[in-house]
């Protein structure tokens, strides 16, 4: 990492504080829902859609930041790799898909990793489209006095 | 029950610290040993194994009664949760679309979704 000491330590607590939040936000979310176990191999719902969410949220971020570089300080750090990495999980989806498979759910398994990986990167390319279009729309705008 | 909110904020924030910088590490790593800079995200590819593998085994020993199972949901929703993200792929999947790079989109959907299954087998594997 580059910068001062001091850029990388509140760097740091931004990453620590949004993915606690993303991450409390995740497990309140999931306590709202039924969650599924070993015993009781549901679809889960919860981890489908935050997951979708947080791929929104993330595209639209990179979008952004790709047009008009980073923005300002805290977006990336705090909102992006802390918030939007913490909320959405990779563990909890494989984990999930193996509770489906023991119960041989097999076709709900395909859904859920199909919708989990190809659908959030839809949700995300959306959003990044939208994004993309808004940030170089304000560009110009600033650029014509 | 606060007690188990604060430890779950607590561990995703350390999930997350890891993530960046053990992720970081991998990555830069990875591209000093082929002296190239590799595009692909080596580092988010490595979090997603460690901690599928982690929640795996935690899942496990829930499952056998080696592991108290409010533990084991705390430690996999704090820690797992957080030290594994998708976003971060599928933002990267979304490149690939938007580049119309289909043969890349087609390979890091594998790289990134074989190993992940794997490593979580093997945690209940091992585990059991």
């Amino acid at each position: 990492m580059e910068g001062t000491r001091r850029e990388r330590l509140i760097f740091s607590l931004q990453l620590a504080a949004g993915g606690a939040l993303g991450t409390l936000a995740r497990h309140l979310i999931g306590q709202c829902m039924p969650q599924p176990s070993a015993m009781d191999p549901r679809y889960p719902w919860s981890t489908m859609l935050i997951n979708l969410v947080g791929s929104g949220i993330l595209g639209w971020i990179v979008a952004a930041a790709e047009v008009r570089g980073r923005g300002r300080s805290w977006v990336w750090p705090f909102l992006g790799v802390g918030f939007c990495g913490g909320f959405t999980t990779f563990s909890a989806v494989v984990h999930e898909w193996v509770l489906l498979m023991r119960a041989g759910q097999a076709g709900l398994g395909a859904i859920y990793l199909t919708v989990s990986f190809v659908g959030g990167a839809m949700v995300a390319l959306v959003t990044g489209t939208l994004s993309a279009h808004r940030a170089r729309r304000r560009g110009a705008g600033r650029g014509t006095p | 029950m606060m007690l188990e909110l604060v430890a779950i904020a607590v561990l995703g924030g350390v999930g997350t610290l890891i993530r960046f910088h053990f992720g970081g590490y991998v990555h830069l790593t990875i591209n000093r040993v082929f002296l190239e800079q590799s595009k692909f995200p080596w580092g988010t590819l490595a979090v997603n194994v460690v901690g599928s593998l982690l929640l795996g085994l935690l899942a496990g020993w829930a499952e056998s009664g080696r592991l108290d199972p409010q533990a084991a949901m705390v430690l996999g929703a704090g820690l797992c949760g957080s030290l594994t993200t998708l976003s971060a792929v599928t933002v990267d999947l979304a490149e690939c679309v938007h580049d119309r790079k289909w043969i890349k989109l087609a390979v890091r959907l594998g790289a990134n979704v074989i190993p992940g299954l794997a490593a979580v087998w093997l945690g209940l594997w091992l585990a059991e």
